[in-house]
């Protein structure tokens, strides 16, 4: 632990803080697992905002990188030698730096800009149960809107339900009409691969759920 | 804007509601008498920190590190405020 020069947590949150700060202005670089414990089973993560208080107080720049494991192993509540089936791929993405200063100016104080940064690098990651859900409506909505149902609500649409034939009853046109509408909205072009398109539109959960891991985190800082 | 100093016990609580408020952008309704900064107002242990050296700029009364450890909920503070603005 020592020779890897963790910075000790057994403290307390502040003076945690101020360490990893002096470390910072050192001329270290700081790794930081911003969630602070492993992923749960459902995939959601929870940020703390201790990685965006240090940013923020040493106002540094910070470089966010997505660790994605596939299959998962080491998840919480599995016991670590039940291996899966098959080697673990690991995906390791680099995302562009975030300048801290413009947060800071915008935020008028530390502890506000902890927080957008933190509810900022939030939008990177997998949403939790309770925020899918309320994408998927988003999504039922843009269909709605695209295909002009009328009399018909997102609250009418199942998410499960498959959206072509049966259930919504859509037909080819009107899945052209929808990939137009999805790549205005959230910059993605469907690939001309009817098969994985098939895959896409099978539900409203299945198509919210690419659109998800498609879309581009555009600045979503308030 | 926070205003002055309370000058009665009365005035502590929504002069607290206002710093809570302004601080960490927390909605005015959520912060109650019987709501837990931590677990009901998702403060941390950074935040207490910087709530306790808020309080000393404007009151220019320190709060004794025991005293502010031991407070969970908004009631806590509205009471070691009065405590403090007595002496």
């Amino acid at each position: 632990m020592r020779a890897a020069a963790y910075i000790r947590n057994d403290d307390d949150g502040t003076r945690l803080v101020e360490d990893c700060v002096a470390a910072i202005r050192n001329g270290n670089n700081l790794i930081i697992f911003p969630e602070g414990t492993r992923t749960s089973g459902d995939g959601s993560i929870t940020l703390k905002r201790g990685a965006a208080n240090i940013a923020v107080r040493a106002r540094r720049n910070v470089t966010p990188v997505l660790i994605r494991c596939q299959p998962v192993m080491l998840a919480k509540g599995v016991k670590w030698w039940r291996l899966p089936p098959r080697p673990s791929f690991f995906n390791i993405e680099v995302k562009e730096d975030i300048d801290i200063h413009p947060l800071v100016a915008e935020a008028g104080s530390e502890v506000l800009a902890a927080r957008h940064l933190t509810e900022h690098l939030q939008t990177f990651l997998p949403r939790n149960a309770a925020a899918m859900q309320s994408f998927e409506d988003e999504i039922k909505q843009l269909v709605i809107e695209a295909l002009q149902l009328e009399d018909i609500t997102p609250a009418d649409i199942d998410s499960d339900a498959p959206l072509f034939v049966e259930g919504l009853g859509l037909d080819s046109i009107d899945a052209l009409e929808l990939g137009v509408a999805i790549q205005k909205r959230y910059g993605i072009i469907l690939s001309a691969s009817s098969e994985e398109n098939r895959r896409h539109f099978a539900s409203i959960r299945a198509l919210a759920g690419m659109i998800e891991n498609n879309r581009k985190h555009e600045g979503e800082i308030k | 804007m926070t205003p002055a100093i309370p000058q009665t016990k009365e005035d502590i609580y929504p002069w607290v509601v206002n710093i809570l408020h302004e601080m960490f952008e927390l909605d005015r309704t959520k912060i109650t008498l019987q709501a837990n900064l931590y677990t009901d107002l998702d403060i941390d242990s950074i935040d207490a920190v910087d709530l306790a050296v808020k309080f000393k700029e404007l009151t220019g009364k320190r709060l004794q590190p025991e005293v502010f450890k031991s407070v969970r909920t908004v009631q806590d503070v509205v009471d070691a405020l009065g405590g403090l603005l007595e002496k």
